[in-house]
């Protein structure tokens, strides 16, 4: 297929992904916040944004600002609103390739949040974060229910396990700047909508070795590292040409096929012992992996055109 | 007296950061015309890459390619072999008349190099310019005329414009190169009916031509007047268009014979050096 | 109120009207239409139109106005000819689709017509889609107008005129297409009674027409449509082309030049690209050659078409022959290489580069149009009698600034065809534009093609892109069932001076 519509399916998978663990992100945490520690408000909303990859040019004040900044905020590429934008602009550039149930399902999460209001609380900030996770998981129904197991569907796949990853990471990274309490860890579990999952598997929410194990790489839960790097080997597997080995770094499946293998087989006193490190390790992965996607299917040589 | 010349030019190109590719038209190659005759030419382009070529719509040979692997350097190397002729008429004695160049025939035929572009618009400051040149006897002392004014007018000063000056601002600024210097020319002659046309190619700059002597040449811009018939003339120097001028091409104007035109994907930061060497060896 | 009574109240006095004669009694074509509606009440019309609405932006048949995205402006009265009609206007198309071809041969090659004086050199060498980056070698079939769109209007005596050639980017046929769906989904009554000749070949016919004219020796040739992208405002037409005829479509930045090959990028091997059915204008269709800038199209494209090795269809240059200025000259044109009078005639043009035709034209402004030659979409009009004292000073000032780039003609007033505005069904303008492929051995036009309409009452201004609308446009089969398409009246080729490679 063409290069621009298998990366567009990808960043829409990136993307929906992207929008959905934002929204958990400061749904969750806001809330926490308001009932545990309300005087930590400046300090968590500055975690937050700096999580998101950014310092938002200036410090926060408090939580409603950071929330205002990652939600709202148009210069800020990460912001809920401004990857919805990207998600609708990649699905209209595939429109005639993906199900048209898919992209109104895309399209009308655009044009709703378009009408409604940004930055200022119309809804309470709890309903717009509840109704992004709620589209989200409208387009991933569509994507799962409508796509025929083309590579369409295996590039947006790739982009939503990779972001899954890539998120799950962040989510740790902000546990990890917290006090080493029991609550915290609780909103990290809420945050990757896994604490029903992991009560109803290991219960002991002090037992934070079990909760990092869990998120890494419990293989029943779909949400975890391991999953979802699992099922993005799969989808590179079906991409590639038949009976083709893995050969070398320039496959997407020697990347994910290692990153597999070490969340597998490291042991969770080193994993729990060095967290922030093994987060960083596990975004670079993801960035390695992107690259990768980059350099064998998208083809990128658009820079500019210059005349000489 | 005929010349045989060597004219080496390479152009180079260094970019400050690698890029992807790159599809350039190149307009380097001598032409056969009455008064001259190509024994040799080749083209040597670094990185390697296939060459094609075709005669455009003015008759220049044109050599087309493309590179496109990630490089930060490129260099465009042209030999050639060529016989000049010496000995072109004076232009100031060209016999055609005021009234024949009004005519309908001339007027069509030569229609291009009679009209106007960005380069070669009108500008009031042409005006004394255009009257004394109306009050001449012929169309051919006119042009003489011309090209010495702008030779005592105009000062040669690299630096001074751009690629893209139009000839209006030359006429104000009253400085630049030979490109300018040309398009100044032909958009004044073309305001009193003059079709000519601009002439790129390759100078051999010194006095006499010593056997064997390598010189630093220029890639060198004039232009041609049709008086019944076309005759070279050079605004910039006082030189007669004859043996020391190797022809490429002709057009309307620069745009028309850039010697390369092209495209680059990714940042174009550049640093272009461009030597000529011509030697006379016979 | 029933079309009857709208009938008694509708006035033909000032114009040729397709339904309704100068009597006021309808047309033998459109009696079994006015059967259908004459039953009919307004909210019956109401209804229909809102199913259509909602079929069209269900769909996403939609068009661009004012930046906006609206449904597609379908009036539900049809707009019928006859086949008689229909053969006059056929054979016209044809005609000069036929000298139009073998003049872009010409002037893009020796320039015979030029150096014969026919047309002066000035108007081809100072016209600014004459370009010299195509000049020198042909096509591999010969052909560069794969589809023209000639638009024809009416005049008071009901006869075909020919407005204007479209042979660069003609759009609309998806629009003709989607009508005529639309059209039997909501009054599926009036297809009972009638018998139209069918439209849907169209994509067929194009699709076998660029196959055709693929570089010599290629087998399977590979067709792609090229689009600017879905912020152009045909987008929906490209799409709806390139899905219709089974074959990718493509954006500038999904090519790339190999070697003078066209390439497509793929997830897998870069695929080889033979015919390319652009959509994009020649100002962006190479950075090399045209605007720099561009990142639309592909850079050394048109060496590849140079080198034979792909096809660019429409050709790049086209444009040179359907300037208005050209066009004044179609009669003579089709007589030097046809040796034929045009079978359908031009509009009246008077050439304003000539300064006693520009004086008089101006002294008459009030009562001419001027058209910029190389505009589209109806912008640039100067309707003299409708324009203001403003507006005919600055045309005025426009002209003598640039006299190369207008051209007058009379005000004509076009032919009316019976339109709904929401209230009532009253007299609008409208034109036609029908559609012709050439696959280099035989020419076919698309049954009818697209009426347009202008909406606003009283204006002559039928594009979409100022607020116009269409109309199903029918031609009614003859007792014959088919007509013969027409051939290409094209002589032998003129001798082609082959550009030395060395």
């Amino acid at each position: 297929m063409l290069s621009r519509i298998a990366e567009s399916c990808y960043w829409i998978g990136r993307l929906v992904e992207r929008a959905d663990y934002t929204a958990r992100l400061l749904d969750v945490h806001y809330h926490n916040l308001l009932q545990n520690h309300p005087s930590e408000s400046a300090q968590l909303a500055n975690h937050l944004v700096s999580v998101m990859g950014t310092n938002a040019g200036a410090p926060m004040e408090d939580i409603d600002h950071a929330i205002n900044f990652i939600g709202f905020d148009p210069t800020f590429s990460g912001s809920i609103s401004d990857t919805i934008m990207a998600l609708a602009e990649n699905a209209k550039g595939v429109r005639d390739t993906i199900p048209a149930e898919l992209f109104e399902a895309i399209h009308a999460t655009y044009v709703e949040l378009q009408n409604s209001y940004f930055g200022e609380n119309v809804y309470s900030n709890h309903e717009l974060f509840k109704w992004v996770r709620n589209r989200c998981m409208l387009i991933h129904g569509n994507v799962d229910e409508t796509m025929a197991r083309d590579d369409s569907y295996h590039f947006l796949n790739i982009g939503r396990c990779l972001e899954r990853i890539d998120m799950t990471a962040r989510m740790v990274a902000v546990r990890c700047a917290m006090d080493d309490d029991a609550p915290g860890w609780i909103t990290m579990l809420r945050s990757c909508g896994a604490f029903e999952a992991f009560m109803r598997a290991k219960g002991d929410t002090h037992d934070t070795k079990a909760i990092i194990e869990f998120l890494l790489r419990n293989s029943c839960f779909p949400r975890s590292i391991l999953s979802s790097a699992s099922s993005a080997l799969s989808s590179a597997q079906q991409l590639s040409d038949s009976g083709e080995g893995i050969g070398d770094e320039s496959d997407p499946r020697f990347a994910l096929g290692r990153m597999c293998a070490e969340i597998e087989f490291t042991s969770i006193e080193d994993v729990h012992d060095n967290l922030l490190e093994e987060v960083f390790l596990l975004q670079k992965g993801v960035m390695g992996v992107n690259k990768v996607m980059v350099d064998k299917y998208f083809h990128h040589t658009n820079a500019i055109e210059w005349r000489q | 007296m005929s010349w045989k010349m060597s004219v080496d030019h390479e152009t180079k190109y260094s970019y400050l950061k690698p890029i992807y590719s790159q599809h350039n038209e190149l307009r380097i190659s001598p032409r056969d015309t009455p008064q001259q005759f190509t024994l040799e030419h080749n083209l040597e382009i670094d990185p390697a890459t296939n060459l094609y070529r075709y005669n455009d719509y003015f008759g220049t040979r044109v050599t087309v390619f493309a590179i496109e692997e990630e490089h930060q350097e490129l260099s465009v190397k042209g030999h050639s072999l060529v016989e000049t002729a010496s000995g072109a008429p004076h232009v100031a004695k060209a016999p055609v008349t005021w009234e024949m160049l009004k005519s309908d025939s001339v007027n069509d035929k030569f229609c291009e190099y009679l009209s106007l572009s960005e380069y070669t618009k009108y500008s009031p400051l042409y005006e004394p310019l255009i009257e004394e040149l109306r009050g001449l006897q012929t169309p051919g002392l006119a042009v003489d005329y011309l090209g010495q004014w702008i030779r005592n007018n105009i000062f040669y000063q690299p630096g001074s414009t751009h690629v893209k000056t139009t000839a209006p601002d030359i006429m104000e600024n009253r400085m630049g190169v030979c490109q300018d210097f040309v398009h100044l020319g032909l958009a004044v002659l073309r305001q009193v009916g003059i079709p000519c046309r601009y002439v790129s190619g390759y100078l051999y700059p010194a006095d006499h031509g010593e056997i064997g002597e390598v010189v630093s040449g220029e890639s060198h811009a004039w232009m041609q007047a049709w008086l019944g018939d076309w005759y070279g003339v050079d605004p910039t120097n006082d030189t007669p268009v004859a043996e020391k001028h190797v022809l490429v091409g002709w057009g309307r104007d620069y745009d028309d014979i850039a010697p390369v035109k092209g495209v680059i994907n990714g940042v174009p930061n550049s640093r272009m050096t461009v030597t000529v060497s011509l030697c006379r060896v016979a | 109120m029933t079309m009857t009574d709208f009938a008694s109240k509708y006035d033909t006095s000032l114009t040729y009207d397709e339904m309704f004669d100068e009597n006021g009694v309808v047309r033998s074509a459109y009696e079994s239409v006015m059967k259908v509606f004459n039953d009919l009440r307004l909210n019956d019309f109401d209804a229909r139109g809102q199913l259509r609405d909602q079929a069209f932006k269900d769909q996403g048949i939609t068009f661009s106005y004012s930046g906006q995205e609206r449904p597609w402006p379908l009036d539900l009265v049809p707009r019928i000819i006859t086949s008689d009609e229909w053969e006059t206007i056929e054979s016209g198309i044809t005609q000069r689709v036929a000298a139009l071809e073998m003049f872009l041969e010409d002037i893009y090659t020796n320039g015979h017509i030029l150096d014969d004086g026919i047309i002066p050199r000035k108007v081809i060498a100072t016209s600014k889609h004459f370009h010299r980056s195509v000049h020198g070698f042909s096509p591999s079939n010969k052909v560069r107008i794969h589809v023209a769109g000639v638009d024809l209007i009416r005049d008071k005596n009901g006869e075909f005129l020919v407005l204007e050639d479209n042979l660069r980017c003609p759009s609309g046929i998806s629009y003709v297409l989607e009508n005529r769906r639309a059209t039997s989904h909501v009054f599926p009554e009036l297809f009972k009674s009638n018998s139209i000749r069918s439209v849907t070949e169209y994509p067929q016919k194009l699709k076998n027409a660029l196959i055709a004219s693929a570089p010599r020796g290629v087998e399977n040739p590979t067709v792609v449509v090229l689009t600017p992208g879905v912020h152009n405002s045909a987008y929906f037409e490209h799409a709806f082309l390139a899905r219709q005829m089974g074959v990718e479509l493509v954006e500038g930045r999904d090519l790339v030049v190999h070697d003078n090959v066209v390439f497509m990028k793929t997830t897998s091997k870069a695929k080889r690209v033979d015919v390319i059915y652009r959509r994009i204008d020649d100002d962006f269709i190479d950075p090399m050659q045209f605007l720099p800038y561009s990142t639309l199209g592909v850079a050394g494209i048109i060496n590849a078409a140079r080198f034979g090795k792909v096809t660019i269809a429409n050709a790049v240059g086209n444009g040179a022959a359907d300037d208005k200025l050209v066009y004044s000259y179609l009669p003579a044109i089709i007589e030097y290489y046809l040796g034929e009078k045009p079978k359908i005639k031009n509009v009246e043009t008077y050439r304003l580069d000539d300064e006693e035709v520009r004086n008089f034209a101006l002294e008459n402004r009030e009562k001419l149009v001027f058209k910029p030659v190389d505009a589209s979409g109806g912008y640039g009009l100067v309707i003299g009698p409708h324009a203001t004292a403003e507006e005919l000073d600055t045309i005025g000032k426009q002209v003598q600034a640039d006299p190369r780039g207008y051209i007058a003609q009379p005000v004509i007033s076009l032919s009316t065809s019976p339109t709904y505005d929401g209230e009532s069904i009253s007299p609008r303008h409208v034109d036609l534009r029908p559609f012709v492929v050439n696959d280099g051995e035989k020419m076919w036009a698309v049954p009818g093609g697209l009426t347009r309409v202008a909406l606003p009452k009283g204006s002559l201004v039928v594009n979409s892109s100022q607020g116009g609308g269409s109309k199903d446009t029918w031609v009614l089969q003859s007792e014959e069932t088919k007509s013969q398409p027409k051939q290409a009246t094209q002589q032998i080729q003129q001798q082609q001076q082959q550009q030395q490679q060395q």
